[in-house]
């Protein structure tokens, strides 16, 4: 059974790019734009891990992630952080709050997310 | 009030034309005799204008190499895209084909700077290769991987040429440059002699003074160099796919633009005939 992604992001060009990536890499995407359905959405459908942007309306990503790391529904679930961020101080605090690790989309191409993301699940190929 | 012809002509026909004007109004006007200290205040405009000038033109030139850059990004993609494709999934080839074709066609009905929101629909019928794709190897994953990321730089890319496309330089500024040039060319008039060196000059400088002010709205107006960025590069997309190159008719009854193919197609919107080239040079 295809392992299931679940991607936080209020970019819809970004959403759409990894939907199709993660696609064809057999990875089950499910996508939010916005971070309280993205909230919703973890508890509903339990992904097998979160990819989180930070720099969101309403709710800043790190908020995210202290409330699914607060929730004992969502707390187990790996959540990676992809960010355009490169702040290190907002980096520090991910990973304090639970992040498994923090990417700079700048730093890395779709294809290299998606194999962390594949070596995260234990997917690789 | 300037034909509107003048504004098509190239840079050096243009600083020929004021230039000759020029000099016929320093042979016309006589010795000047004014009260004030025109050196002084040639001076002083001189240094406020070339400071606001050389601001406006640096920041027009960067804006406008990056958005050669995007251009080049965005045709560069969409070429790849097509090979991928045409290696990949042949037989989404001709589907590919015509909505690059569409796409181009229509972005044609635009300018650089603002073509990016009416061909939305358009541009992203190009990835409908994408649509229900199911790779069976890891070469077509890659392929189709490497499609989807195109989509996503060529989507930045295209959000990107709007900002960077638009003018820089306001009204306001527009005004204070003109305004400077203008008493740069009264102090000019004002301390020329009657000996024809002075004339030269005098016509010279004015002549410069004026011709700089147009480069910037060629530069600022994203027509310096426009052959070459804005329509040549989208013109090798259509090569790549072996269709005939194709010109909006505008540019080409407003003379911006010169087609050399032997053949070539012209029209607007949903509009397009064939032309063949009377005279073509290829």
């Amino acid at each position: 059974m295809a392992k299931k992604v679940l991607l936080i992001d209020d970019d819809p060009l970004i959403v759409r790019m990894y939907e199709r990536i993660f696609s064809f890499a057999n990875i089950d995407i499910k996508t939010s734009l916005m971070p309280t359905d993205g909230l919703a959405q973890a508890s509903a459908i339990k992904p097998d891990l979160i990819l989180l942007d930070i720099m969101m309306p309403d709710m800043d990503g790190l908020e995210v992630l202290r409330r699914l790391k607060g929730d004992d529904v969502t707390k187990a679930i790996p959540v990676i952080i992809l960010t355009n961020l490169s702040d290190e101080a907002r980096s520090k605090e991910a990973i304090k709050l639970g992040a498994a690790s923090v990417m700079v989309k700048s730093d890395f191409s779709p294809k290299q997310v998606v194999e962390k993301v594949q070596a995260a699940l234990g997917t690789t190929k | 009030m300037i034909h509107k012809d003048f504004f098509r002509l190239g840079p050096a026909v243009k600083a020929v034309v004021i230039f000759s004007v020029f000099i016929m109004l320093a042979l016309a006007i006589p010795e000047l005799k004014t009260p004030i200290n025109a050196s002084g205040v040639l001076a002083a405009a001189s240094v406020f204008y070339s400071i606001l000038l050389g601001f406006y033109i640096a920041a027009a030139m960067t804006n406008l190499s990056r958005l050669k850059t995007l251009v080049a990004v965005e045709t560069g993609a969409l070429i790849a895209v097509y090979n991928i494709v045409k290696m990949a999934l042949p037989e989404r080839l001709d589907s590919t084909r015509d909505a690059i074709d569409d796409y181009l066609i229509k972005r044609f009905d635009y300018e650089v700077h603002n073509y990016d929101e009416p061909t939305t629909a358009e541009f992203f019928a190009i990835f409908n290769v994408l649509k229900g794709a199911n790779p069976k190897s890891a070469g077509e994953t890659a392929a189709l991987q490497y499609i989807a990321e195109g989509e996503y730089y060529v989507s930045q890319a295209r959000r990107e040429t709007t900002i960077v496309g638009a003018r820089i330089v306001t009204p306001v500024s527009w005004f204070v440059l003109s305004v400077l040039s203008l008493v740069i060319i009264v102090c000019l008039f004002v301390m020329q002699t009657s000996s024809l060196t002075s004339h030269l000059i005098t016509a010279l400088l004015s002549a410069s003074a004026i011709s700089a002010l147009f480069i910037l709205d060629d530069v600022d107006g994203n027509r310096f160099g426009e052959d070459q960025f804005a329509i040549n590069t989208y013109q090798d997309v259509f090569h790549a796919m072996g269709e005939l190159a194709y010109y909006p008719r505008r540019y080409i009854e407003m003379g911006r633009y010169e087609p050399q193919e032997k053949e070539y197609r012209v029209g607007h919107g949903k509009d397009v005939t064939i032309v063949k080239h009377p005279n073509h040079r290829k």
